[in-house]
């Protein structure tokens, strides 16, 4: 199974572990045990940074939002400063798995696992959130839709930990909607989710940000189609094609499967019903 | 009455919200050994050679196969066709070829993946079209074409489909063993076991007098708990025989979803013909169950299936063939419920797509059909007694405001684009015990534990979480007068307990029920007579109430004191038998009477779908039980609103993906059972018709409750969307699309 | 290793690559915390730890050091606490093994919030799952609970 393993008393000690030899990391253990026990070997020694508190700090600083990559679901769900500058990420938070494992369950783990269904991507890619990795040798801060390639990797080196996450609150005057489809109520693996934020003004969208969740190959937002309406103006069938052209891009994107069929009248729907409910009528 | 009918503690309550009851993998013993399964990987073929080289790691004490077995090691009822482990062939992915032994369970694991198996694999099939195999055929054929058409008859033709469904009890199965001298003890969390005792001493050879089977506390078990669970006491059983040490067999969950037994699924050509008014003329019914690699109790569930396929209502023409077939899929069994669901499923769908038809209310359809005093039921058997179907049904249409929220949901509808409201109803019922299953009785004894100071009640009936200790608890208080600190309803011992057949068809309140009623009221016969004789007093002069004994108005000794006395000469050990009485029911037309009795429940439910998802949310649920009498009100709730998720679940999101023998979904992030957030308010209500033949009129409860969901949750379904979906369950894809979405495209 | 389990202080070696439920279990002797799946998705195994309901399957041994762990056992000694009288009385419990679990996480919703709404206990239990009672009448007993029995918390 593994072979041996250290909690890391500050998070010094544990970038110089991993500038030591390979290592894996643990921190809310919900992906990571599950593959244990799905019989994954893990040969490299595992570092525990569940209890770091460097990693679990949640502030605001230079008008972004700062959560620590150690924070858990439930903290974050339940941060003052996050219901009120980002709720379309405590809503995110709040949708993952159950109350055990959003106790357990940290935002870095989520980001860094990079499942397709991972249930505070789609949140973070429509805050444009920025991600700060620091290893020993120093740190960087990327935008995160430059952290996702495809099929689950992403833009860490073996060095290197997540820190924490900034973010921009949207601007007041932005309607967001954040959908997840899900086959019962609770423990659910997303089938689809949308994340939508939609800035009007004067009859004009002068911001669109889509995000499907559960549908992509590799996290990122339907760019052509946000860019492709931005500076319209609002009509009786804008919503409508918007939603065509959502679909259609997810699509191009993630190639037709089996499950095509579904999703493709689904992710369409959605993205109409949210701007309808959104009351983004038109002028 | 005094106990029955009112909050009574839960016997078993304490240990359990304490976390010191015992589950099987609790038993700890030294020197102890564990048990891991090598299981087959190939659907069909026979065994050509088991290569163990390998698997003799480290930790590894030894590794057994079907030839280690001392007697016949074929096991099953009735069809005695499955092997412990392996005889040579295998017949389903999952089937037991070796168990090996080890001093933890991770050199076991990892040893049994060791072991290497060669097949010559044969042809597999995987549904009843593609068998040719029958294990069982029934048939229900009621004045075939002695009926009269007419031109404005409306004939209604469906096909519909129900999957199988997995157990989850969320104990998995398993079994300790080991000897005490030449003497076999076994702990496991079994439905009967008697049965695990007499398999156990033919599989090792045995005197079945040196076998004694401890009922470890059950985790659940909703049927799922017999076959399993015997086969794991073989696998443990088998290791203490052939170590000498202490074994422990605990399926992990993985293990338990693909090499367990599942519920049947069954598809069904169904034909019903009405008059204009809505009267029924005619039904016809073909059912496929899928009965898997064995046979096992299918030819029962078969029984229940087929008597059950017309439901409560009167036609004068009733058509039924239904079979169970062998497949290489895992093999089927009990589950609550036993073909009675899946019967109910077809039977009110149809009936609730025909009210449409008509343009009736569907209760009022179901109304003009159903079983009155003076009809006949589909099988010809006299309703000789008043059914209280009717009253269940005016009540809940009240209970649930059926008319003014159907109206309430038909504006909703109108006016709102992506969400549908809807509301259905169903009919479900269920023959009480076993019918023509077998031998249909249970035995009970009182007996005076002197060291205890307590009346010791026992039944062969077992706990499995049901509340049947606390229900038998609650009888013994009531007849004999005493408060429940007096009484222990003991576990489930086969060296102290009396065959009384198996704790299944919700049996255990009606038939268990009144063993334990029948051997209390001798008790207390017993202890006048003893009375009266010792005290030279005549029998009409005294008196027994309040656990004491009167001379008269006098009181002269309490009950307990009198056992004291009456101990120090002999054991006090009251028995008491309780029979169903003997049904009549001919198993070449299906005709006569395959149940005495019934228990009747209705259903409705309010739902939302929404259109663009395809996501079904249950937002209230009604249910209406003839339970007889209740005897524990806090339990009777329990498990009517069990049932009901249960039920949910089956209907929206319990999707067994099993193709080519293979199942896929195999814990429980992806067989999906509700959680607390799937289940609506619950609205129940039981109704009291005072069975003569249950235990204070009591019926069983188990599965009738179970039973009507899935059909209510369609019903509900089709009037808020107006479509018909005819096979469970109802995905979010299928209500988006109207079909399956498959990976496999089919 | 250094931790507190059910109150009391233990240094004991610890195998870090065992599931903290196994340890429990096996090491530690408590079978009261249970084994359902092993993957975090039904909860028998739930137990306390800093006071937050986790999936005992779900953590390393070796994470625990330092942390204060509550398993079942640690909830009453001789007189039940009045959590566990309320489930009892209320028809919470029926097989009982996913009872331990249930009691934990509901603990877990009373240190944060002594007076939760039905949609609050509800939620706090939406990863214990239970296939006998449907739920509501554990919900329900919980609700029933009156403030001076809270208090004892």
């Amino acid at each position: 199974m593994v072979n041996n393993f250290i909690k890391a008393k500050s998070l010094s000690e544990a970038l110089k572990l991993m500038k030591e030899k390979e290592s894996v990391i643990i921190a809310g253990g919900t992906d990571l045990i599950v593959e244990l026990h799905q019989g994954k070997k893990i040969k490299e020694r595992i570092i525990d940074i569940s209890s770091l508190e460097e990693l679990k700090d949640i502030r605001e600083e230079n008008g972004y939002v700062v959560i620590g990559a150690g924070c858990t679901h439930s903290e974050i769900e339940k941060s003052k400063i996050v219901k009120e500058k980002l709720p379309i990420l405590a809503k995110g938070c709040s949708i993952v798995g159950s109350t055990t494992i959003r106790n357990r369950g940290t935002i870095g783990g989520n980001v860094v696992n990079s499942s397709t269904c991972a249930d505070t991507v789609p949140p973070l890619l429509i805050l444009d959130g920025k991600v700060k990795l620091q290893s020993f040798q120093g740190e960087r801060v990327i935008d995160l839709k430059d952290f996702f390639y495809n099929k689950g990797k992403v833009n860490l080196r073996n060095d290197e930990i997540v820190i924490e996450f900034l973010v921009k609150p949207m601007e007041s005057d932005y309607k967001w909607s954040l959908v997840k489809v899900g086959r019962r109520k609770s423990l659910s693996i997303s089938r689809l989710t949308l994340a939508i934020a939609v800035k009007e003004k004067d009859g004009l969208i002068e911001d669109l940000r889509i995000c499907p969740g559960a549908m992509l190959p590799r996290h990122g937002r339907l760019w052509k189609t946000e860019e492709g309406f931005k500076g319209k103006r609002f009509n009786e069938n804008i919503i409508e094609e918007i939603g065509e052209s959502a679909s259609r891009e997810a699509i191009a994107l993630s190639g037709i499967r089996w499950s095509t069929e579904y999703k493709e009248p689904v992710l369409k729907g959605l993205t109409i019903r949210a701007l309808e409910e959104l009351g983004v009528q038109g002028g | 009455m005094k106990y029955v009918g009112k909050e009574y503690v839960r016997v078993d309550g304490v240990e359990k919200i304490t976390g010191k009851a015992k589950y099987v993998d609790d038993y700890n013993f030294s020197n102890m050994l564990h048990v891991s399964v090598v299981r087959s990987t190939i659907s069909h073929g026979t065994v050509l050679d088991i290569n163990t080289e390998k698997a003799f790691i480290p930790g590894i004490v030894g590794i057994y196969t079907g030839k280690d077995f001392q007697g016949d090691n074929s096991y099953g009822f009735p069809i005695c066709d499955n092997q412990i482990l392996s005889n040579g062939v295998v017949k389903y992915i999952g089937d037991a070829i070796a168990i090996v032994c080890g001093e933890n369970r991770d050199a076991a694991k990892a040893a049994a993946k060791l072991v290497e198996v060669q097949y010559e694999e044969l042809d597999p099939v995987f549904s009843p079209e593609e068998s040719k195999e029958l294990a069982s055929s029934l048939v229900v054929k009621k004045n075939i074409g002695k009926w009269v058409e007419n031109e404005e008859d409306i004939t209604l033709e469906m096909e519909l489909s129900t999957k199988h469904q997995e157990h989850m009890y969320i104990e998995p199965e398993g079994a300790v063993a080991h000897f005490e001298g030449d003497a076999l003890i076994v702990h496991a969390p079994m439905q009967s076991p008697l049965n695990a005792k007499f398999i156990m001493a033919k599989v090792l050879g045995m005197e079945s007098s040196k076998v004694r089977i401890i009922q470890s506390t059950v985790g659940g078990a909703f049927g799922g708990k017999d076959d399993v669970v015997y086969e794991a006491c073989g696998f443990a059983a088998l290791g203490a025989y052939k170590t000498g040490r202490p074994c422990k067999f605990v399926a992990s969950r993985e293990e338990s979803i693909i090499s367990s037994y599942k519920r049947h699924p069954a598809s069904c050509q169904l034909k019903l013909i009405c008059d204009k008014k809505g009267y029924f003329k005619s039904i016809k019914v073909r059912n496929k169950l899928d009965g898997g690699a064995y046979g096992s109790v299918s030819p029962f569930v078969l029984y229940r299936n087929t008597t059950h396929s017309a439901g409560p209502y009167v036609f004068n023409e009733v058509d039924v063939e239904n079979g169970v077939y062998y497949t290489n899929n895992v093999y089927s069994a009990a589950f609550r419920g036993f073909g009675g669901l899946q019967a109910c499923f077809f039977y009110d769908t149809a009936v609730d797509e025909m009210s449409y038809r008509l343009g009736i209310d569907p209760i009022e359809l179901r109304m003009k059909n159903i079983w009155r005093k003076g009809t006949t039921t589909p099988t010809n058997q006299d309703v000789n007694w008043e059914p209280s179907i009717e009253k269940l049904l005016i009540k809940i249409k009240e209970a649930s405001q059926w008319e003014l929220k159907r109206s309430e949901f038909e504006d909703f509808n109108k006016n709102n684009k992506y969400y549908k409201k809807g509301i259905g109803v169903s009919l479900g019922y269920h023959g009480i015990s076993l019918g023509a299953e077998g031998e249909d009785f249970a035995q009970s004894e009182v007996i005076y534990d002197n060291e205890k100071d307590k009346l010791i009640v026992t039944c062969g009936i077992s706990e499995l979480g049901q509340g049947s200790r606390t229900v038998y608890s609650q009888i013994a208080s009531e007849v004999l007068d005493l408060p429940q600190k007096y009484i222990e309803v003991n576990n489930y011992d086969t060296d102290r307990i009396l065959d009384s057949g198996p704790t299944v068809a919700s049996r255990g309140s009606t038939v268990g029920g009144r063993g334990v009623q029948t051997a209390c009221e001798n008790f207390v016969k017993f202890i006048k007579d003893e009375f009266s004789k010792i005290n030279k007093v005549e029998a009409s002069k005294v008196i027994y109430k309040e656990g004491a004994l009167y001379i008269e108005d006098k009181e002269v000794i309490k009950l307990m004191e009198f056992c004291k006395e009456i101990s120090k000469e002999r054991e006090i050990k009251i028995y008491g038998r309780f029979d169903m009485p003997k049904i009549d029911w001919n198993e070449h037309t299906g005709l006569g009477i395959p149940y005495v009795s019934y228990h009747y429940g209705v259903h409705v439910c309010y739902l939302t779908v929404d259109i663009v998802t395809g996501m079904v949310t249950v937002d209230k649920y009604f249910a209406i039980h003839d339970i007889g009498k209740v005897i524990n009100p806090t339990s009777l709730k329990g498990q009517i609103n069990g049932g009901i998720a249960t039920g949910i679940g089956y209907a929206l999101m319990e999707d067994l993906e099993i193709h080519n023998g293979i199942i896929e979904n195999d814990n429980f992030d992806s067989y999906i059972i509700p959680t607390s957030m799937d289940i609506p308010e619950i609205y129940s209500e039981a109704y009291e018709s005072l069975e003569p033949l249950g235990p204070f009129g009591a019926k069983g409860t188990g599965e009738p409750v179970l039973t009507p969901v899935p059909a209510c949750i369609g019903n509900a379904i089709r009037f808020a969307i107006g479509k018909r979906f005819t096979d469970l369950p109802f995905t979010l894809e299928k209500i988006v699309l109207g079909k399956e979405l498959s990976k496999y495209g089919k | 290793m250094k931790f507190v389990l059910n109150g009391e202080n233990q240094n004991v070696a610890v195998d870090e690559r065992k599931t903290l439920l196994e340890f429990l279990r096996e090491d530690m002797g408590l079978t009261g915390v249970k084994k359902g799946c092993e993957i975090g998705e039904c909860g028998a195994c739930t137990i306390l730890m800093n006071k937050k309901a986790v999936n005992s399957c779900m953590v390393l041994a070796g994470q625990i050091e330092g942390c204060e762990i509550v398993t079942i056992e640690g909830v009453s000694k001789e007189v039940l606490h009045p959590l566990q009288e309320r489930l009892l009385k209320g028809g919470a419990v029926q097989c009982g093994y996913c009872t331990p679990g249930m009691v934990m996480a509901i603990l877990a919703l009373l240190y944060e919030n002594s007076n939760p709404s039905e949609e609050e206990i509800r939620r706090a239990i939406d990863g214990n799952l239970c296939r006998c009672t449907g739920y509501n009448q554990i919900i329900q007993s919980v609700k029933e609970m009156k403030l001076d029995e809270l208090e004892v918390i």
